[in-house]
């Protein structure tokens, strides 16, 4: 799901940034426009999102 | 940003976030800010024409870093429904970002509790009806939290472990018996028909859980929410909130001679309603003393929510 920069973005789209993969999810970040976090998650079924490396979750302290 | 001030009467903290005065209050749909954004129409938060779940920083954040966190878990881009009526597997899928969110603030310096519920109905004070869930990274650890962390030390163990083996024993107040996961009207519920999913294995938190553990977890919680939606046939308005391990280093470790950290992962409902139409309200004794007085035996509200569970399901 390639995504257009900020600069070019029309509403009902948004900047890209990192995907990772959670469990069964692919996490998708995304910078709002007011510079607040969004994060994308939903079921990794396409064998592209599947083939990606799903990164360690990181214990508490 | 908001101000913490200490109660040093009660020895708690409370919260000012002024800011929260402004906050959308129940938009007509057409302008429900937790729907996906429309072509051609205003940016909603989430700028897309369609998504599965979505988590991001609250506009109005009670704590923000470096002074905790604020997030809103949106479940679905569908505006109507509830947890109760998501799929199956979307409710799973809910579930693995839970996980994600403990793992990711819990790992921040200035998250020392992360706190995931949902407020349903505007009984409980709900601003917003798209089905959503908030997450709380508080930056020290609140009184129930601190709470159960004494109750460890007052039952010499887990505490969770313990009641759920006595209610297990009891057996009068059993939901949802399952093989993983556990519900139950508690023997000192304050809430007429408060209900508590406990998973049956020592779990401190969702990092802990086996998928097939995520997956039943998933399933007995929309069970007990259809249930209370067919209790009295009506949409049911709930505080739902999981509770975990504290994720501050020196709270959250395992006491001493444990094995495992501190925590045992479980939820926990808080109804309003007593009757069909009848709100419990938080008056004199609650507020004043700090003690519950309930109008109804927890034995009696587990007979007719198992009944509810077992129509709705």
């Amino acid at each position: 799901m390639a995504r257009k920069p900020a600069a070019s973005r029309t509403p009902g789209e948004a900047e890209s940034a990192v995907r990772e993969r959670v469990g069964p999810l692919a996490v998708e970040r995304v910078a709002k426009a007011d510079g607040r976090a969004l994060i994308l998650y939903s079921r990794a079924e396409s064998p592209a999102r599947a083939e990606q490396p799903e990164r360690e979750e990181r214990e508490p302290r | 940003v908001s101000e913490l001030r200490f109660d040093e009467l009660r020895g708690e903290q409370v919260v000012y976030a002024i800011h929260r005065q402004d906050r959308t209050f129940l938009p007509d749909r057409e302008h429900c800010p937790l729907d996906p954004t429309k072509p051609g129409g205003p940016e909603t938060e989430i700028p897309f024409p369609s998504f599965e779940i979505a988590v991001f920083d609250n506009r109005f954040p009670a704590f923000q870093a470096p002074g905790g966190a604020a997030e809103v878990v949106v479940y679905t881009d569908q505006h109507d429904g509830s947890f109760g009526a998501l799929s199956p597997r979307r409710a799973e899928d809910l579930m693995w970002v839970w996980r994600h969110r403990y793992a990711e603030l819990g790992a921040r310096e200035d998250v020392d509790y992360v706190m995931i519920f949902e407020n349903r109905g505007v009984e409980v004070g709900v601003t917003l009806h798209h089905p959503h869930g908030q997450i709380y990274g508080f930056p020290f650890l609140p009184p129930v939290p601190a709470a159960e962390c004494a109750a460890d030390e007052r039952l010499r163990g887990c505490a969770p472990c313990e009641l759920l083996r006595r209610e297990l024993a009891d057996g009068e107040r059993l939901l949802i018996d399952g093989e993983d996961v556990v519900a139950y009207v508690p023997h000192a519920a304050r809430w007429a028909y408060e209900a508590h999913i406990v998973m049956r294995a020592h779990r401190p938190s969702l990092l802990e859980c086996e998928p097939r553990e995520l997956r039943a977890l998933a399933e007995t919680l929309q069970s007990l929410a259809r249930g209370y939606d067919a209790l009295f046939e009506r949409p049911f308005p709930y505080v739902m909130v999981v509770h975990q391990a504290p994720t501050a280093g020196d709270v959250g470790a395992a006491p001493p001679g444990a094995a495992e950290r501190r925590g045992h992962l479980h939820v926990e409902f808080y109804p309003p309603l007593r009757t069909a139409e009848k709100l419990k309200f938080l008056a004199g004794s609650e507020q004043g003393a700090g003690t519950f007085i309930s109008d109804t035996l927890p034995e009696e509200t587990a007979v007719a929510l198992r009944d509810a569970i077992a129509r709705a399901s």
